[in-house]
């Protein structure tokens, strides 16, 4: 899979996964989103416009990345989520502890 | 060893227990899928992730010399997933009902497969897993 693309828009960063979070590529999405925290970012954006499938690995990526920000008073969003992986979030009540939003 | 089989109502596949080998043959499932333009596409493949992942992860340890097969059935109105790997298995009765704690980064696989099959059957040792999913035309659980 390319490489995510990562903006950087006044105090907000933007993080775009280039395809699906899944349990074969989240390990290096991982070790990005830790970086971004570690170096300061605070409001992360999370755009999931590219991003067809979400599993379990890729939910336990998020979660991690918002008890990683919860931690140091920073915030996660997620947008454009497709409409089965917003209803997967909802399912999970991932919706209850940070903002997302569908395409 | 299973052969390939992309017959028109059947996609089968034996994997090496790695995460590599699942996702290749999810995006395969995913083309086959797409041909026999098969509703509720995303279900059927979440379901068959978190089953191939289970059995690859906890089943085998990701250890590639073993095997995991996996069997995706179309039948009218439903779609059968069979997945089975040699392992001995594991005591899925000990933590089927187990909700997933909110704060935790994993153990949601089993969530995931409880919600959105409509009927699954362990076996008796737990390496093999089998998940009805009914399709519909609206909506995607």
């Amino acid at each position: 899979m390319t490489e995510p693309i990562v903006t950087r828009e006044e105090d907000r960063t933007v993080v775009q996964p280039a395809g699906d979070m899944v349990a074969a590529y989240v390990p290096e999405l991982r070790l990005l989103l830790r970086d971004m925290v570690n170096g300061g970012a605070r409001d992360l954006v999370l755009d999931l416009s590219k991003t067809e499938m979400v599993d379990s690995t890729g939910i336990g990526l998020v979660i991690g990345t918002y008890n990683s920000l919860n931690r140091v008073g920073g915030r996660l969003t997620v947008i454009h989520a497709s409409r089965d992986v917003l209803q997967l979030f909802q399912t999970m009540r991932m919706h209850q502890r940070f903002p997302i939003s569908g395409d | 060893m299973i052969p390939p089989v992309e017959a028109a109502c059947e996609f089968r596949r034996e994997i090496p227990a790695n995460l590599a080998a699942v996702e290749e043959f999810c995006m395969s499932m995913r083309r086959w899928a797409l041909s026999m333009q098969l509703p509720n596409r995303f279900p059927v493949e979440l379901l068959t992730r978190e089953a191939l992942i289970n059995a690859v992860v906890h089943g085998c340890a990701c250890d590639s010399s073993k095997k995991v097969a996996c069997v995706v059935r179309l039948r009218p109105g439903r779609v059968i997933i069979a997945v089975n790997d040699r392992s001995p298995g594991f005591n899925w009765r000990a933590v089927w009902k187990r909700t997933p704690i909110t704060d935790s980064c994993s153990g949601r696989g089993l969530a995931i497969i409880r919600q959105y099959a409509h009927r699954l059957r362990f076996n008796r040792c737990g390496n093999s897993l089998i998940m009805i999913k009914r399709l519909t035309k609206e909506g995607n659980r």
